[in-house]
């Protein structure tokens, strides 16, 4: 079953008076259940506006976006929580995705205390034995939850993000470049621990990142964005050995690595 | 640093509250009682202060002066509070037209001043010390409105807003669990400084006869009052005024010393 699939979409920043930046121009891409793809390419060239869109935070300018083969509608208050109720994110930003007054636990919690999602019947209802079960998963202690996130390193508050979106049973895991603000010994820990979690629970995941060997260790799937046009797509293996764009080889090339070849 | 603007602020802003609260029950002399045989005495172990021209304590009229003098800063404050703050929050959660046109409305209100609205008020009520709170408390107002619209704009664009959104937390939610509380300090930074320009305001409408009537003890009452004699001795007009200037810097003090006090991420480095 296709969990996404983005028709002819383009997003326009910008007012009609003054020049507008087309950040996504006619992308096509469809995701299946269970896999794990990877967004890359340069900044700016609307990885980050494609997710926003999966997430439901923003709308396309033109075209459409089937969720589990029914179109997305904003607008529709059904269609929306079917997406909110199996749709998480985690953020770039660790600083800026946790609220700073708020505890730990409350912050965890906040999805399944949602009236949407708790209407939906679709996520857990003990929230604090769900609590408990992610914190777990994340590998933080239990005593975390009554902390408050500055209290944290880089590290664990993005651990304590990731919980987050775990908290509602998501099936589908979306991550905007959620090592990139990490120390460079910590994001391995990460990215391990997000593709533990995503074999685990047979999540599908979207995972932008301007870093492709981030994006090889744990993707299966492998989307090349450059200014808003999607130019190339393809299993990871396939597009990492024998890239079919000139623009895709120079970014592989770009890659500072130790052996020649990606194997 | 942070702790010192703290203490400061709470002694100075203590010092006005209790000598209002010692006033309810007891003050040195009848404020109200003329004497002329102690008129426009200068300190001394009878009468701290001195006495003014009708030979009343001024000690004891400062003391029942504090009084109006809170309480036209709290209600003044409370009113741009509530009126301003929810103003402002919405309008930088829901950004439309008319969230723009309350801004204009504001920024409108901001360029008048408000001893001019205080004065139109009063053209209209009659002078009054409710009249004046009245007229700072809105003239008060767009500055909660801007002030709340540009803390809730920047709580706006923090990620964990987005991420709440994309768990279906409505606006109403986000407002009050999320922007609020964030907002919080700046509002409790912001009324303590605007408490400050309250009891200027309100002293500087006593002062021009706009306020309290004459049989009224308040200190912007009494320097008007004690400035007629300011040649023979300065007292009576200067110690209302070291009042005031006590109660604006402690608040102002107070203010600062409060920020820093009530964000979670400074209250370590204390």
């Amino acid at each position: 079953m296709s969990v996404f699939v983005v028709e002819q979409v383009s997003r326009r920043f910008g007012r009609r008076s003054s020049r507008p930046v087309q950040a996504l121009d006619r992308v096509d891409l469809a995701i299946e259940a269970g896999q794990r793809w990877g967004v890359v390419g340069e900044s700016g060239s609307g990885k980050t506006t494609l997710l926003r869109l999966l997430a439901g935070l923003d709308r396309p300018s033109a075209g459409q976006i089937r969720f589990q083969d029914r179109p997305l509608d904003l607008a529709d208050r059904s269609s929306l929580t079917r997406l909110r109720a199996s749709v998480q994110l985690v953020f770039q930003d660790p600083q800026s995705s946790l609220d700073p007054r708020m505890r730990v636990g409350s912050i965890i919690t906040e999805p399944l205390r949602s009236g949407p999602l708790r209407r939906s019947g679709q996520v857990p209802t003990d929230v604090k034995a769900r609590l408990n079960e992610v914190l777990e998963a994340v590998g933080l202690p239990q005593a975390a939850a009554r902390r408050y996130p500055h209290e944290f390193s880089g590290g664990q508050r993005q651990r304590i993000a990731i919980a987050r979106a775990l908290a509602p049973k998501p099936d589908i895991l979306l991550a905007d470049e959620p090592v990139s603000a990490l120390d460079v010994s910590v994001r391995a820990q990460v990215l391990n621990l997000i593709n533990d979690l995503v074999a685990d629970m047979g999540l599908t995941l979207v995972m932008v990142s301007h870093d492709l060997t981030v994006v090889r260790h744990v993707c299966d799937h492998v989307a090349v964005l450059k200014a808003g046009r999607l130019v190339e797509t393809g299993p990871v293996d396939q597009v990492y050995r024998r890239p079919a764009s000139d623009y895709t080889a120079a970014l592989l090339a770009a890659v500072p690595r130790l052996g020649d070849r990606w194997d | 640093m942070r702790r010192l603007s703290l203490i400061m602020g709470l002694a100075l802003v203590g010092l006005v509250v209790a000598a209002a609260a010692v006033s309810l029950v007891w003050t040195p002399y009848d404020p109200n009682l003329v004497r002329p045989p102690d008129r426009l005495l200068g300190p001394s172990w009878s009468h701290w202060l001195g006495t003014d021209r009708m030979g009343i304590d001024l000690l004891s009229r400062l003391m029942v002066g504090s009084r109006t003098t809170l309480m036209v800063g709290v209600i003044a404050v409370c009113l741009a509070i509530v009126v301003g703050v929810p103003l402002g929050l919405v309008s930088g959660i829901r950004r439309g037209w008319l969230s723009q046109l309350l801004l204009r409305v504001s920024d409108i209100m901001f360029a008048l001043p408000a001893l001019l609205l205080a004065i139109l008020l009063v053209a209209v009520r009659g002078a009054s010390v409710a009249t004046a709170t009245w007229a700072i408390g809105i003239a008060t107002v767009p500055v909660f409105v801007r002030m709340a619209h540009a803390a809730t704009l920047s709580v706006m664009a923090q990620d964990f807003i987005d991420a709440a959104r994309s768990c279906g937390t409505s606006s109403a939610a986000i407002a009050l669990r999320h922007v609020l509380p964030n907002i919080a300090p700046i509002v409790g930074v912001q009324a303590s400084a605007s408490f400050s320009s309250a009891i200027l305001a309100e002293a500087g409408l006593s002062y021009l006869g706009l306020a309290a009537p004459a049989t009224t003890p308040t200190w912007g009452r009494m320097m008007r009052d004690g400035q007629v004699d300011l040649f023979l001795t300065a007292w009576p007009a200067l110690a209302p005024g070291l009042a005031i200037a006590v109660a604006v810097l402690g608040f102002n003090l107070l203010g600062d010393g409060l920020r820093d006090q009530l964000d979670p991420r400074l209250r370590e480095f204390r």
